[in-house]
C-alpha cells in the first residue's frame, strides 16, 4: 500500500503535540486543521489529529527580501524549499506497527514516534481500523476531511451516557440529531422520546429552499408515535398525532414551580408560597385550589397557611398564565402518562410535540419536567425491582431535549429531573441526548456529564470553552472547533469514538433512508427494524 | 543510458585535462557547443562552462580589422587567413563518467580524458538520463567561476528540461533541489532561478 508522504517529524512533545515539517512537493493548502494523519514509527503507528498549519522560512532574508514571488516559478520552487509548511499535531492513538496485524486495537498514546519518523495521510484502512465498520452497534456519521472513508459511531456507547449536540443556528444540529435517533432505532440500542420543541423530528422536519427531510415517524411508521400539545397544529401540517397530551392540575408539583421561577418571573418567597399549599392541599390538589378557589381568600385563611397577602397575590397573579395554556386541564380525560409509558416500555419512540408552544419557556419547562419525572420514577422502580430478582432491566431510554439550556441552566439544573438523570449517569438505564445553541448557558456539572459530544461550529469563545470542558487535548482542539465550516461539519469526541475526528456529516436524505429499509434485510443483514425492535423488547 | 551508440561526429579535441576540469579545441572557429552543454570526452562527461577564442599564437594579439566596412562578415571574407589565425577553445567541468557500456554515473573518471581525445556533444536522451538524477548540482555549484559557472549550470537545466517531457516540471523540480543547497544565500538562488525560468 501507498501512502502519499506528508513530511517529517521534526520535533515536539506528548503534551504539546508534534511539529511536521512538510514535504516541498506537499501544498499546505489541503492541509486542514481537524484531518487524521499516520505517522509511522520504529514499532508502531500514531494516528494524529493536524491542530495548527504554519509556514516557515529556512532563510530569515526571504521575510525581508521577497524573492520575485508574483512570478509562478519563483513561487512554486520556494514553496516548500526555501519556504516550508509545518504542521502542529495532537498523536491520539497508537495503532501497532501494521494496519493489517494489529492484534491488540488501538492503544491510548503514551509516547512519540522519534525525530525523522516519516508522516503520511491517513489511510482508508487506517480509518477503518480505528472507527470500526458498520455492524450492529455502529453507524456511520460521516467522513472525514478531504476523505472517502467513513466514520463509524458506535451507538451502544452512545445510548449508554449522555450526549450533547452543540452548535449555533443552522449548523446542523437537528439533523445530526436526526441522524443519531435513526440510528438509535434502527438497530434498536434504546427507546427515544424527543422533546421536540420545534416539531421537526415527527413528521418532517423544513429545511431551507423549501426542501424537507422526512420526520422519524415516516422513517419508521408504527415504531413512532407522535404526541402532540397542540392538535391543531399538528393536523396543519399534516400529521394525525397517535395522542394529544393533557396535563392535569393534578400532575403539576410544588417543585415545578421552582423550576418555572424564572419563567414565571416567581420570588423565593412565592415558591416558598406552593410548598405551603401543597402542604395543606396535598401535592396534586393546591394547584386546583389556587386556580379554582384563590381568589377571595380572607387574610384569615392566608395567615394561617404563613403566606403574606402581598405574596399570595403575586402568585395567583402569575399563575394565571397556567390557566391559558390549553393543554394543562383541571383533569385529563386521558392521562398521557400511562399512554407515554404503555409505547416506550414496548420499546417504541415517542416524539413529543409542541405545536404553536415552540417559543413558550413556560410549556417546555413544565411538560418536559413533569412527563421525565414520572418515567424516570417509573425506570428506576423497573431497574430496582430488577435488580432485586424481579423482572427484566427496561431497555435503555435516550430523552433527546432541543432547547436543552431552559431546562439545564445552572439556576435549574439542581432541581429538574434532568439534572438528576445526568448525575446519576445510567444507573436507571435513562440518559439524555442535550441539544443546544448554547452549551455556556448549560450547568457545568452537567456538561461535565455529557460523555459523548458532538460539536458544530460555534463562535462564542464562552460556547467554545463550556463544550470542551474537561476534554484532554482542549487547547488544540478548540483551534479545530473555531475552524470548522458553518454547516453539515461536526468535531466528534468522547464516550461513543475512539478519538476526536472532524468529520462532514452524512447526508440526511433519500439515501440515508434507503439504507434504513428494506435493503439491508436483503442482504442478509439484521431484519427491518420494526421487527428487531420487537425482538429485543418483547411487550 | 545510450551515450554514443551511434557514431556522431566529434565536435572538438582534448587540449587541456585534469581531473576536475577538460578543455577542448573546436573544430569550428566560433562553434564551440551552447553554454551548459553535457559533452564526453573518453570517459569523462562534462557540462561546458567556459569558451574562448583567441589568436592562435600567444605573441599576436588580434587586432581590429573593421574599419570602412559596412558589415561584420565583410571583415572575413577580406581577410581569409583570419580564420586560421583565431582558435576556439571550450571548458567543460567533468561532472560523470561514462561506463563504456553506455551507462552515464555521476562520479568523476579515474583519470582525466587523453589529450586529443574527441569530445562529442551528448544526444538529447543522454541528457535526459543523466539529468534524471540531481548529484550533478553540487559539482556545478562547486564550479570554478562562481557566477559564470552558475549561469552555466542555469543553461544546461534549461536546455536539459526540452529533454523531459514535462519542462515547466522538472525546472521547478531542480529549483526546488537548488534552494535547499544555497541556503543562506538568497541573491546566488534567485539569480540562479533567473537564468533558468522557463
Ligand atoms: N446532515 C445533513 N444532511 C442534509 N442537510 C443538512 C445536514 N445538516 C445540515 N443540513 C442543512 O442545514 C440546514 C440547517 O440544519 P439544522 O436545521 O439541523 O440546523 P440547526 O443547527 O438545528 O439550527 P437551529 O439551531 O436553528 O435549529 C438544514 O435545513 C439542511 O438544509
Ligand atoms: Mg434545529
Amino acid at each position: 500500500m501507498t501512502q502519499e508522504r506528508l513530511g517529517l517529524v521534526v520535533g515536539g512533545s506528548l503534551t504539546r503535540g508534534l511539529e511536521i515539517k512538510l514535504d516541498p512537493g506537499v501544498s499546505i493548502e489541503n492541509m486542514a486543521v481537524g484531518r487524521y494523519i499516520v505517522l509511522q514509527g520504529e514499532r508502531r503507528r500514531f494516528l494524529a489529529m493536524v491542530t495548527d498549519v504554519s509556514l516557515g522560512a529556512m532563510d530569515p532574508a526571504l521575510a525581508l527580501a521577497p524573492p520575485e514571488v508574483s512570478d509562478p516559478f519563483f513561487a512554486e520552487v520556494m514553496r516548500g524549499t526555501a519556504t516550508y509548511g509545518k504542521l502542529q499535531v495532537m498523536p491520539m492513538l497508537a495503532i501497532g506497527g501494521d494496519v493489517a496485524a494489529l492484534p491488540a486495537g488501538p492503544q491510548p498514546v503514551k509516547t512519540v514516534p522519534a525525530h525523522f519518523a516519516e508522516a503520511y495521510a491517513a489511510s482508508q484502512a487506517d480509518m477503518e481500523l480505528v472507527f470500526g465498520p458498520e455492524d450492529e452497534r455502529r453507524m456511520v456519521i460521516g467522513s472525514p476531511l478531504d476523505m472517502e472513508v467513513k466514520v463509524c459511531l458506535d451507538l451502544e456507547r452512545l445510548a449508554e451516557r449522555s450526549t450533547g449536540v452543540f452548535g449555533k443556528t443552522g449548523t446542523g444540529k437537528t439533523y445530526l440529531t436526526l441522524l443519531l435517533l435513526a440510528g438509535l432505532i434502527q438497530k434498536g440500542k434504546a427507546v427515544n422520546l424527543v422533546f421536540d420543541m420545534h416539531n421537526d423530528y415527527g413528521w418532517q422536519v423544513s429545511a431551507e429552499h423549501g426542501r424537507r427531510a422526512k420526520g422519524l415517524k415516516q422513517l419508521f411508521s408504527s415504531q413512532v408515535a407522535v404526541f402532540t400539545l397542540d392538535e391543531e397544529s399538528s393536523r396543519r401540517r399534516g400529521i394525525s398525532p397517535d395522542f394529544v397530551v393533557e396535563l392535569g392540575y393534578d400532575e403539576i408539583e410544588p417543585e415545578d414551580m421552582a423550576l418555572l421561577a424564572e419563567a414565571l418571573n416567581l420570588t423565593p418567597l412565592a415558591v416558598d408560597a406552593v410548598y405551603a399549599l401543597a402542604r395543606r392541599f396535598g401535592r396534586s390538589r393546591w394547584l386546583k385550589w389556587l386556580l379554582e378557589e384563590g381568589e377571595g381568600q380572607t387574610p384569615e385563611t392566608l395567615a394561617s397557611l404563613n403566606i403574606a397577602e402581598g405574596t399570595f397575590q403575586a402568585l395567583t397573579r402569575r399563575l394565571e398564565r397556567l390557566r391559558r395554556l390549553p393543554f394543562l386541564v383541571e383533569k385529563a380525560a386521558r392521562p398521557a402518562l400511562p399512554e407515554l409509558l404503555q409505547y416506550l416500555e414496548s420499546g417504541r419512540h415517542v416524539v413529543l410535540e409542541f405545536g404553536r408552544y415552540d417559543r413558550d419557556d413556560v410549556a417546555h419547562i413544565l411538560v418536559a419536567n413533569v412527563l421525565a419525572r414520572r418515567i424516570h420514577d417509573r425506570w428506576r422502580a423497573r431497574c430496582e425491582a430488577a435488580r432485586g430478582g424481579g423482572g427484566s432491566e427496561p431497555p435503555i431510554l435516550v430523552l433527546t431535549l432541543e432547547e436543552a439550556h431552559k431546562l439545564l441552566s445552572p439556576q435549574v439544573a439542581r432541581q429538574t429531573i434532568f439534572g438528576t438523570i445526568a448525575r446519576e449517569m445510567r444507573k436507571f438505564r435513562v440518559t439524555l441526548l442535550v441539544v443546544d445553541q448554547r452549551p455556556s448557558g448549560i450547568d457545568g456539572e452537567i456538561m461535565s456529564q455529557l460523555a459523548t459530544r458532538l460539536l458544530c461550529l460555534l463562535d462564542s469563545e464562552e460556547d467554545i470553552e463550556a463544550a470542551l470542558a474537561g476534554v484532554p487535548g482542549k487547547g488544540e482542539l478548540r483551534t479545530v472547533l473555531s475552524r470548522l465550516e458553518s454547516r453539515q461539519q461536526a468535531l466528534l469526541l468522547g464516550h461513543a469514538l475512539p478519538v476526536p475526528v472532524v468529520v462532514r456529516t452524512r447526508d440526511y436524505d433519500e439515501e440515508f433512508y434507503r439504507s434504513l429499509g428494506p435493503a439491508r434485510r436483503a442482504g442478509g443483514g439484521p431484519p427491518e427494524p420494526e421487527v428487531t425492535i420487537e425482538e429485543l423488547f418483547p411487550e | 543510458m545510450a551515450l554514443g551508440t551511434a557514431r556522431p561526429s566529434p565536435i572538438g579535441e582534448v587540449v587541456a585535462a585534469e581531473t576536475a576540469r577538460f578543455t577542448a579545441e573546436c573544430y569550428e572557429v566560433h562553434c564551440p557547443p551552447p553554454l551548459g552543454s553535457l559533452v564526453r570526452a573518453g570517459e569523462a562527461l562534462g557540462v561546458v562552462f567556459r569558451a574562448e577564442t583567441a589568436g592562435l599564437e600567444p605573441g599576436r594579439v588580434p587586432i581590429a580589422r573593421g574599419r570602412g566596412y559596412a558589415r561584420e562578415e565583410d571583415v572575413y571574407r577580406e581577410n581569409p587567413q583570419l580564420a586560421k589565425l583565431l582558435r576556439t577553445t571550450f571548458e567543460s567541468l567533468a561532472v560523470g563518467s561514462w561506463d563504456g557500456q553506455g551507462l552515464a554515473i555521476p562520479r568523476l573518471p579515474p583519470a582525466p580524458p587523453r589529450l586529443h581525445g574527441f569530445v562529442y556533444l551528448c544526444p538529447p536522451e543522454a541528457v535526459r538520463a543523466f539529468t534524471a538524477s540531481w548529484d550533478f548540482l553540487d559539482r556545478l555549484l562547486a564550479g570554478p567561476l562562481g557566477e559564470a559557472s552558475d549561469q552555466a549550470l542555469a543553461a544546461c537545466l534549461r536546455a536539459a528540461s526540452a529533454t523531459h517531457p514535462d519542462s515547466r516540471a522538472f525546472l521547478v523540480a531542480a529549483g526546488k533541489e537548488l534552494a535547499p543547497r544555497l541556503r543562506g544565500d538568497l541573491p546566488r538562488l534567485t539569480a540562479l532561478l533567473r537564468g533558468m525560468r522557463p
